[in-house]
């Protein structure tokens, strides 16, 4: 999702047509310059060069955002059918990640892996990430894994938690042992009980096609992990 | 022989990096942007009608994925079988004017 305001100007999108790279163009009314659907980046036109800010959004199950959002706006549709209707994303998990970040500056997080280790401390891109996987959801989120205004700013670790008392995934945080939602990124117990993570720009994206637009992005995966932990062992040997 | 379509095989892997410095650029786009149907085929959404989450179980299924977005206070949710079939929507969210796509 991206901010339609340029500077003064206030754009508005309509559909052009093409596909490029695989991905699909908008034209914006105004300058009728062309956007590459996928990084918000105006190719060609008066705005060539330009940036639409991120902003960012989360791909969950209806039951998962109303329970959160219960004064929430729906759009209206037409109850889904065929294709589309059978179209769940939390079914396919071995097909999908998350795609962090912004422009070309993009980690993916094979969700297989997260599967795996649903709590992910990831020191590889520019800001200290926390990507953290709901079980339940099949989904994943990422959050800026730090605080402002405590001691100047901490930089926070995270391991998964499992507690019946709430009915989510928690995780805790190594530095001052609070609980927090990971589909939220609220702090719920502890220290840091009412603080909240930033958001990360964030969007499940097909693996496969990811690879294929991003040739250059970062992709952390389960063999990419284990062959890190193997190299340890053989180190021991 | 055999080797031939091993060679095609590592021409195809190495054109995508070969290609990668270009992604994106205008030179690129000319060289690969296909029109694949007419501008507006796809019915874009302006500020498209909203429903309140009890109205939304008539067309909404408890699993069915949602783009989920706060702004402000202003909580919306937007339904991925929804905005497939629109793909683009031009809405304005706690006062903050945005473009949904799919």
């Amino acid at each position: 999702m991206y901010g339609r305001t340029l500077g003064e100007r206030v754009l508005d999108f309509g559909h052009e047509g093409v596909l490029y790279r695989k991905s699909f163009m908008m034209y914006d009314r105004q300058t009728e310059s062309l956007w590459l659907h996928v990084t918000g980046q105006a190719l060609k036109g008066e705005l060539k060069g330009a940036q639409l800010d991120f902003l960012p959004v989360e791909v969950v199950p209806w039951s998962d955002w109303r329970e959160r959002y219960p004064d929430t706006k729906v759009l209206v549709g037409e109850k889904a059918e065929g294709f589309m209707g059978d179209f769940q994303l939390w079914k396919h998990t071995a097909d999908y990640g998350l795609s962090v970040g912004e422009g070309r500056e993009v980690a993916l997080f094979e969700f297989e892996m997260l599967v795996r280790v649903p709590v992910l401390n990831d020191r590889g891109g520019p800001r200290p990430l926390v990507v953290a996987y709901d079980p339940r959801r099949t989904t994943a989120a990422a959050f800026f894994a730090r605080v402002e205004g405590v001691d100047g700013g901490v930089e926070l670790h995270f391991e998964a938690v499992v507690d019946p008392e709430y009915p989510s995934p928690l995780m805790r945080d190594v530095e001052t042992g609070s609980l927090w939602d990971r589909g939220g990124g609220r702090c719920l117990a502890g220290p840091l009980a009412g603080r909240a993570l930033e958001r990360a720009v964030s969007v499940p994206w097909l693996n496969r096609r990811w690879q294929g637009f991003f040739p250059e992005g970062r992709r952390v995966t389960l063999p990419q992990l284990e062959s890190d932990a193997d190299s340890e062992d053989e180190r021991e040997d | 022989m055999k080797t031939t379509p091993l060679s095609i095989a590592a021409l195809a892997l190495l054109a995508p990096a070969a290609a990668a410095q270009e992604i994106f650029s205008e030179a690129d786009y000319d060289a690969n942007a296909r029109q694949v149907v007419d501008r507006d085929y796809f019915p874009v959404l302006d500020h498209p009608e909203m429903s309140s989450a009890a109205a939304a179980e008539e067309f909404l299924g408890d699993d069915e994925p949602v783009i989920g977005v706060v702004l402000n206070g202003d909580a919306r949710a937007y339904p991925v079988p929804v905005m497939g079939k629109h793909e683009l929507a031009n809405d304005t969210v706690g006062g903050v004017p945005v473009a949904v796509s799919w």
